[in-house]
């Protein structure tokens, strides 16, 4: 196995409020190894986009991280201060947010905001954006600094398959089109080629048919660029069409991870089977959709068992109880149920 | 090979993205003009503003006479189109017998320097002080926000008169002293600007992309404030310009022989029953100015902002 570009071991982000802790992350751990998509699929408030910030260094007010370990390549982010993850975001790790209408800064122009991210790392690590020409000696006005940050983003707008990439460098972003706006955003996101990509609903906001344009996109991208990519979604066709694996988040908690075929078509947790049973599917009348019973706990009282026990069909005594621990169940297929029959070896283990 | 045939030269085609840019510009700002052409009054006040203007940067050739020079064989002279004026002094002259009219001219460009140096200073500092309020919140917002509070409950007039009486009179004085307390106002905007701005999506995904708090600040948020600073500045402008005219009347601001419009008023108060046009030419241009100061401004309001309008 190589080894892996984002390795989050046993996370915990908290909410100290005045209603008591809510635990948005509580213990998560996955990894992320090189040109790999993870898919993080949950219902709202379960802690994935939760999860993205951390990694970030960007939980909000009043959440911390009180807990685990951040390794983005070979490094705890936990352990670094404000001044230094302002260096790694947008260089080693960058994030595209939700809707590309309000992410963009309707004042300023889209040059500057594709530029902003190079020109703020430019010369950062000894990253020259592959633009460094040679010869390239003292700067003192910044003139050659924006010159070629200039034409690195107009290179990127090209990348992520903007027409007449020059113009838009001078539009304002009401000026173009949702597409358009996501496809800037992913520009802004890999200008500095980050190795990890947090994708946080990269496709929520926009029409089924640029949906399926922009993941594309990323696709293409992923594969030229080798980033890794964390997708965060409620999605399962983008997961399907998108990630070579799957995280499953409940309340906080991963409650199933695996390769992607494995959990799409042997889902083991209760809650992954409602999850994918809710889902419409076209030209199938005879099925009905099941929708989950209940409604996510509160976060700052969660049952001291497994959190999905008050919705799960299964649940008895135990589960009420006893938080079940994530177990491997078969190779790379993790679960954390008290009902999903543990093979020998494992339980021996 | 064909493809580099095909497609103009990047220099071409650099400078055709110019021009289409140049041309949406021109767009943006021909739907400027348009909004603000809608409000006549706005127009006119802003003619008013630019007569006033001109009037004071061409005094020198303009005036018909020295503002200083007087002549005691023509005190009390009335206006052109009164009995006994004459068009040589078409306003008339004062008790020294002073150009009325000259007088005027050469006061406006006391009250516009006033007006222009106050409310650059006060929005600089004011720019400043609401960044950080409005940014950083807790204990930095809650020491500016109550020096603001501190200022804005003392009459304008009384600050400015406390502080010109312990400085000394003067022109630079009485600019200090409206700095003083007129930087609160551009800063209050500015802070509740930041406060709506700073929980904006494109402030968070600035910081995802490695900007620090001063980048935020300056290069994401400002720019968002700007038209509410532009609008609140040029309303304010009058403001300046009344309190200048307040302080000369009470003899605190522009000191003579420098011709101010506040000082005119009080030295014709004397008079205005005999000679009615020493204070009243002087009023009438302090009321002019600030009334088109203030047409200008909602006009710019309703163009630049149309949140702001009620």
């Amino acid at each position: 196995m190589p080894e892996p570009v984002l390795d989050v071991r046993d996370l915990k982000t908290h909410f100290f409020t005045d209603r008591g802790v809510v635990k948005a992350v509580d213990g998560v751990s996955f990894q992320l190894y090189p040109g790999e998509t993870l898919g993080v699929v949950g219902e709202s408030g379960c802690g994935k986009s939760m999860t993205a910030l951390s990694v970030m260094g960007l939980v909000p007010y009043p959440g911390r991280i009180v807990h685990g370990e951040i390794w983005l390549q070979g490094e705890n982010l936990v352990r670094k201060s404000e001044r230094e993850l302002c260096r790694w975001r947008g260089r080693r790790m960058a994030m595209i947010f939700q809707d590309p209408l309000t992410t963009l800064n309707p004042v300023l122009r889209v040059g500057h905001q594709v530029t902003e991210s190079i020109r703020i790392h430019y010369g950062d690590d000894g990253w020259w954006g592959d633009a460094r020409p040679p010869g390239w000696t003292a700067d003192p006005l910044g003139t050659k600094r924006r010159r070629l940050a200039w034409d690195r983003a107009v290179a990127m707008l090209e990348k992520v398959g903007i027409p007449a990439p020059t113009e838009r460098m001078r539009a304002y972003p009401h000026e173009l089109s949702g597409g358009m706006r996501q496809r800037i955003m992913i520009a802004i996101a890999l200008s500095c080629n980050p190795a990890l990509l947090l994708a946080d609903e990269p496709t929520t906001a926009l029409d089924v048919t640029i949906q399926a344009q922009i993941l594309e996109l990323m696709q293409q991208l992923k594969e030229e660029l080798g980033t890794s990519i964390l997708l965060i979604t409620h999605d399962f066709g983008v997961v399907s069409e998108f990630c070579d694996r799957v995280m499953v988040m409940y309340a906080g908690k991963a409650v199933e991870t695996g390769p992607l075929e494995a959990v799409l078509d042997h889902p083991l947790h209760p809650y992954t089977q409602g999850l994918l049973e809710s889902i419409p599917r076209l030209g199938d009348r005879s099925r009905r959709i099941k929708p989950i019973e209940g409604i996510v706990p509160e976060l700052h009282a969660l049952p001291p068992g497994c959190s999905f026990c008050t919705r799960c069909p299964l649940a008895d005594e135990q589960c009420a109880t006893v938080a079940p621990p994530l177990l491997e169940i078969a190779p790379g297929h993790r679960v954390a149920c008290h009902k999903v029959p543990v093979p020998a070896e494992v339980k021996g283990a | 090979m064909s493809v580099a045939a095909a497609t103009p030269p990047v220099e071409t085609q650099e400078a055709a993205a110019w021009q289409r840019a140049l041309e949406r510009e021109r767009a943006a700002a021909l739907e400027f003009w348009r909004r603000f052409r809608k409000h006549r009054l706005a127009v006119a006040g802003g003619v008013v503003v630019l007569l006033v203007v001109a009037m004071g940067v061409l005094a020198p050739w303009l005036a018909p006479h020295d503002p200083a020079q007087a002549n005691f064989l023509k005190r009390f002279r009335p206006p052109a189109w009164m009995e006994g004026g004459s068009w040589e002094h078409p306003l008339g002259t004062d008790q020294l017998g002073r150009d009325i009219l000259s007088r005027i001219m050469w006061g406006a460009r006391a009250s516009l320097t006033v007006g222009a140096i106050v409310i650059t200073l006060a929005t600089t500092v004011g720019i400043f002080f609401g960044l950080l309020s409005g940014y950083y919140g807790g204990r930095v917002d809650a020491v500016i926000q109550r020096v603001v509070d501190i200022l804005l409950s003392f009459p304008y007039l009384v600050l400015a008169i406390g502080l010109m009486a312990v400085m000394g009179p003067g022109f630079m004085n009485m600019v200090l002293a409206l700095v003083y307390k007129e930087w609160v106002t551009p800063c209050r905007v500015v802070r509740g600007e930041v406060l709506a701005a700073k929980n904006q999506e494109y402030v968070e995904a600035a910081r995802a992309v490695g900007a620090g708090d001063a980048h935020i600040m300056w290069r994401e948020i400002l720019p968002n404030t700007l038209s509410a600073v532009i609008v609140v500045a040029t309303l304010r402008v009058a403001w300046v310009i009344l309190m200048e005219a307040s302080l000369s009347f009470l003899g605190l601001g522009v000191q003579p022989p420098t011709p101010a419009w506040g000082s005119m008023v009080a030295a014709g108060r004397e008079y205005i029953f005999q000679a009615w046009w020493l204070a009243t030419f002087p009023g009438v241009a302090i009321l002019v100015t600030v009334l088109g100061i203030n047409l200008l401004g909602e006009g710019l309001r309703d163009a630049l902002d149309p949140r702001l309008r009620e």
